[in-house]
């Protein structure tokens, strides 16, 4: 082990990587037990034996998570942490205080100073991974979730994906948007916008939450969503989800655009165009038709079904299931995927 | 464990989530840096160097615990607390010949073939 210095330590491993975790700590023993303890849950770990040469390495890179002993040459746990919280740049990174000390003050001031968690030596690693683990997770899910709904955004889309991709259990990934939500937006306003999509990421956990402890609901932005569970809970969240959202939709409309059943408003290229009411486009991915192996994959086939669903000859279809191909701008495009009519699914 | 042991087996295995490997690496990075902390120990007791005497005394204590040696716990804990005192007195190197004695034990120990 290299223990004298910052150089990353380089680490090959199958799968996707946790991030980094920087340990901090002058003695070489606890360097070792936390490196090889980090490293085998798949963090890509750097070390450093002092806060100085920890400074200087988070100059270079910002770890996911950062270990530290409190008592240490020069600068101590203490000071190496207000520093932390003191740059934005890694005011939010999780903190983990080590230490032999097991006094209350000690503790306190350790949680006075920025620490998120602090842990007595000698700990026991799973503990150590445990707390690490809930502690990136947590903050990664703070950092991007989304303002308007409060759901995980892209940074816990991909995390969580990746995260059954790396289980090898088949899952079901369903990417949602309104179609004619922007003419929506540009004649009713961005207030009544930010409703509509407050109203669905309400319905998207109410339905996924009715049928599973286990589905994941996500906002990638604007009026795109991420729903993730098995392909079975998938149809069922799915079938209360756009039931729902044809029955409700109609409340945002003014009785005139109801009538007429859509808008009229300008296009991209300021012509006057009708607009259909809202209505939801869900493609959906079975990783059990055919093994994904990357989160990137999952994204690829998820935009090629969406723009599949709002193109001109599939414009009613409400839901686009992928069999396993992915053919871009062929005249075959029918081939890769069934849409089901709305209707079907009622 | 045996009551006369040095070292808790079980202490380690925990640190380290029983990988044999890393077991190994840690016993030998202990044992190598337990020389030089020891030596360093004696030196700063004779300059009466107290800050560098906890410093030392409570990073050996640390990696002492997770090798599940607790017996040298206990002189190197008193020079924590002497040196934070500020009160070096003659027991000062009478605590390193204690943690010198105790951490030759345990090295005979670490190295000895176990299962």
């Amino acid at each position: 082990m290299n223990s004298a210095a910052v150089a990353p330590v380089e680490v090959k491993r199958p799968g996707p990587s946790l991030g980094e975790a920087l340990v901090v700590d002058d003695d070489p023993v606890i360097l070792c037990i936390l490196e090889k303890a980090l490293t085998n849950i798949g963090y890509l770990v750097s070390t450093a034996t002092n806060a100085s040469a920890a400074l200087r390495r988070i100059e270079r890179s910002v770890p996911e998570v950062i270990v530290t002993d409190l008592l240490m040459p020069g600068m101590d746990g203490k000071a190496f942490c207000r520093k932390i919280r003191k740059n934005p740049m890694t005011s939010g990174v999780p903190i983990i205080m080590i230490s032999t000390e097991s006094q209350l003050e000690e503790r306190l001031d350790g949680f006075r100073a920025g620490a998120d968690d602090y842990i007595t030596k000698p700990f026991h690693v799973r503990e150590v991974k445990a707390r690490l683990d809930r502690l990136v997770v947590r903050n990664q899910r703070a950092l991007s979730s989304n303002p308007l709904s409060g759901l995980p955004g892209n940074p816990s889309i991909e995390l969580e994906a990746n995260r059954r991709l790396s289980e090898n259990r088949p899952f079901a990934f369903s990417y949602i948007d309104i179609d004619d939500f922007k003419a929506y937006n540009d004649v009713y306003g961005y207030e009544s916008g930010d409703r509509v999509l407050k109203d669905l990421s309400r319905l998207l956990v109410a339905a996924a939450g009715s049928i599973s402890t286990e589905s994941f609901v996500g906002h990638v932005g604007g009026d795109d969503f991420v729903i993730i569970s098995t392909a079975e809970e998938m149809r069922a969240i799915l079938k209360i989800v756009l039931a729902s959202f044809d029955r409700e939709s109609g409340g945002y409309y003014a009785s005139k655009d109801k009538q007429r059943g859509g808008l009229i408003t300008s296009n991209r290229q300021y012509r006057k165009q009708f607009f259909p009411m809202m209505k939801l486009s869900c493609a959906v991915i079975d990783t059990a038709i055919r093994p994904i192996h990357h989160y990137a994959e999952l994204v690829e086939i998820a935009t090629e079904l969406k723009h599949l669903l709002k193109s001109q000859t599939h414009r009613r279809a409400s839901l686009a299931q992928w069999n396993g191909r992915l053919q871009r701008k062929s005249a075959s495009k029918q081939a890769v995927y069934r849409k089901l009519p709305h209707r079907q699914l009622a | 464990m045996s009551s006369r042991d040095p070292v808790d087996w079980n202490v380690l295995r925990a640190a380290t989530d029983n990988d044999k490997g890393a077991m190994k690496e840690v016993i030998s990075i202990y044992l190598h840096e337990g020389v030089k902390k020891v030596k360093a120990l004696r030196s700063a007791v004779e300059g009466q160097d107290p800050d560098q005497i906890v410093m030392l005394a409570h990073q050996f204590l640390g990696s002492s615990r997770f090798v599940g040696a607790t017996e040298i716990g206990k002189p190197l804990s008193a020079l924590v607390k002497m040196g934070r005192s500020h009160q070096l007195n003659s027991t000062a190197a009478q605590l390193v010949n204690r943690t010198e004695k105790e951490f030759v034990r345990i090295d005979h120990f670490l190295t000895a073939p176990h299962e």
